[in-house]
């Protein structure tokens, strides 16, 4: 089960409302590589994982990444607290506004709001981790490409944290499929799914 | 255009792998400082299948210093230059 | 920075050492380094939030020492401007 810390992992402390910088940064919130999927796939996946350390892992990033969709919804906040009309309409951020005001709602920066085909939840511990892998490098160039957009040093730190979180994140899962390989026949790794058929481990 | 950069693309692959870890290292399955079984890199490496090197255990960043920049290991610190000053 | 604001940036850094180790265990789970600095750790963890719930307040629901007022739900909220 889950307990909430009532503070962020990493601090948030914007001086400067910034409705444009809003309208990007809001894809890591409820955009397909955002910080709500990444959560949902990892929580998601762990269940047919055969191998503890894996289950672990998951469970573990999965819960990282509840953090880190708080600290961008933190990010959100802050930039759009308190924002004038004229911010608002000027900026483009009004298709937002006129749905949810400046409250809180997981879309993705061209406006379709987040969804289950965000991720996959395969059922094979190769697949999943496969897809794990990519999608903390997908959020990784999402951060990036924020980091191109921001010029607020107040902005960029926490992006630079969240960033470096995906790296950290990648080499994990990279070392859980090396765990799932050591476990596997290496003559064929795929001839049978370990999280599904019985006897399917090392010869 | 004609691509022939590379005479001998295997052997271009197999020299990478021998020199990012060793090559007796890698024939002995050898794992540093004693304290994980996983060696930096299997001995077996089979095809259609993607390998990811195990962190072996070395320096670490102090807490102040970890927090800030996002990782306890400086290995894995590996920061953004395109967008300018990072601060 | 007041007394507030350093203890319970102190406990961020722990917990974020705390973290890294533990995604580290996950996939290292026999590493002795790593193990012993987790451990060392959790003590300096345990001792900063101890002091910092009995100053300041809880950071988790369960740490409400207070038999007249439910403090809990006190402002300001982590997303806030402090």
């Amino acid at each position: 089960m889950w307990q909430y810390e009532k503070k962020l992992q990493y601090p948030v402390k914007i001086k400067t409302p910034n409705a444009k910088l809003a309208k990007v940064i809001i894809s890591q919130l409820g955009g397909p590589d955002g910080e709500l999927a990444a959560s949902l796939r990892y929580l998601n996946q762990r269940y047919a994982m055969p191998y503890g350390e894996v289950k672990g892992l998951l469970t573990d990033i999965g819960t990282e990444e509840l953090a880190h969709f708080e600290m961008i919804s933190a990010i959100l906040y802050q930039l759009t607290k308190d924002l004038s009309m004229e911010e608002i309409k000027k900026s483009g951020f009004d298709t937002y506004f006129v749905d949810h005001t400046t409250g809180i709602y997981p879309v993705a920066a061209s406006g379709t709001p987040f969804t289950a085909t965000y991720f996959q939840s395969k059922g094979d511990i190769i697949t999943d981790l496969s897809e794990d892998m990519a999608a903390e490098q997908k959020a990784r160039t999402t951060y990036d490409n924020i980091l191109r957009l921001a010029d607020d040093p107040d902005v960029r730190d926490p992006i630079r944290f969240l960033r470096e979180r995906e790296i950290v994140h990648y080499q994990r899962f990279g070392e859980a499929l090396r765990i799932a390989q050591d476990k596997l026949n290496s003559k064929n790794f795929y001839a049978c799914n370990p999280s599904f058929d019985k006897n399917c481990g090392k010869v | 255009m004609k691509l022939d950069l590379f005479d001998d693309m295997e052997g271009l692959i197999l020299h990478e792998r021998e020199n990012s870890m060793g090559a007796m290292e890698m024939k002995l399955n050898i794992s540093n400082n004693g304290n994980d079984s996983v060696s930096r890199f299997p001995a077996k490496t089979p095809l259609a299948m993607a390998y990811v090197p195990f962190q072996q255990w070395g320096e670490t960043y102090g807490d102040d210093e970890a927090l800030s920049k996002g990782t306890l290991f400086p290995e894995l610190d590996l920061p953004f230059s395109g967008g300018g000053d990072s601060r | 920075m007041n007394e507030q604001k350093m203890l319970l940036s102190k406990i961020k850094k722990y917990d974020f050492t705390l973290k890294e180790l533990n995604l580290y265990l996950d996939t290292h789970p026999n590493c002795r380094r790593g193990l012993a600095m987790f451990q060392k750790y959790r003590k300096l963890r345990e001792n900063a939030v101890d002091e910092y719930t009995r100053k300041f307040g809880p950071l988790t629901p369960d740490q409400v020492n207070n038999s007249e007022r439910w403090t809990w739900t006190d402002d300001p909220w982590p997303w806030e401007r402090r």
